[in-house]
């Protein structure tokens, strides 16, 4: 199982690992600060990735481009992309399932409601 | 700026705590009104600028020690000193409240810029339009107090 984080805190990605770990101890995780840099990522390892959790604001590229540009490409587009993030706004949180997200969560989070999502992505 | 816009920032400061540093935090006193040029009270600062239906800003202050404290529980790995970790913690922590106030602010779209975080004593705190701050002061059952600073107005 390889995973990819897109979010700019660090602190965010420590935590998010962490808990991927708990569930997954063999995963292998990725990290990207933002999307320009999660592209790059994907690109280096043949897109080759069980499922990517993505932020939404970010410096440079954010979360809705991001997800955007993972659909528009026919060798990633069907790429499981769980958001992950502190928009919690109604029309926003549409706008981001519309554009493809295969799953929402907003922060703040418990562990297991991580878990969850990443389950239920995982079982589709 | 309307009162009913601050409740929102208290509840989603209290949600954010509990549930990424397993702390309730509590009110610790009167909201109070400061003109902008205010000086804050603690040397660890984080902002946030709000645009869409409002126009302002948000912020989180509270000293070295305490901030050390609430980001290590988020993190869940000791932060002693100012570093990489205190100040994007800090930040996070402060964007998921803004973000979970957004939220519940019927009706109206409130976009969130990038969190800015300093460490530094005597800030001095404009907004634009020269718009007042509400100031909620806030405090950890064990760790020390801290506030949340508004600066808010519809367009």
């Amino acid at each position: 199982m390889k995973i990819l984080l897109i979010d700019d805190s660090s602190t965010m990605r420590k935590i998010q690992k962490r808990v991927i770990s708990e569930l997954h101890p063999d995963a292998i995780v990725l990290e990207a600060g933002n999307g320009k840099e999660a592209l790059d990522v994907l690109k280096a390892n043949n897109n080759d990735f069980t499922f990517i959790l993505c932020d939404i604001n970010m410096p440079e590229m954010n979360g809705m481009e991001t997800l955007k540009a993972i659909r528009s490409q026919p060798e990633t587009a069907k790429l499981p992309v769980i958001m992950c993030t502190s928009v919690a706004e109604k029309g926003q949180v549409m706008e981001a399932i519309k554009a493809g997200a295969t799953n929402y969560l907003v922060k703040p989070f418990q562990p297991a409601d991580l878990q969850s999502k990443i389950s239920a992505v995982l079982n589709k | 700026m309307k009162i009913e816009h601050i409740n929102p920032f208290i509840e989603a400061t209290v949600t954010t705590f509990k549930s990424m540093c397993a702390v309730e935090p509590l009110r610790d006193g009167k909201l109070e009104l400061k003109e902008a040029g205010f000086i804050t009270t603690y040397d660890l600062l984080g902002v946030i600028g709000l645009s869409g239906g409002v126009k302002g800003a948000v912020l989180m202050t509270m000293s070295l020690e305490t901030g050390c404290k609430a980001v290590s529980a988020f993190l869940m790995d000791e932060v002693k000193e100012p570093n990489t970790d205190l100040m994007d913690g800090f930040g996070e922590l402060l964007n998921i409240i803004a973000g979970a106030a957004a939220a519940k602010m019927d009706g109206m779209r409130v976009d969130l810029a990038l969190p800015t975080v300093v460490l530094g004593a005597n800030q001095q705190m404009h907004a634009k339009q020269g718009n007042p701050w509400v100031i909620v002061p806030m405090k950890f059952p064990d760790w020390g107090k801290f506030n949340i600073e508004v600066s808010m107005e519809e367009v």
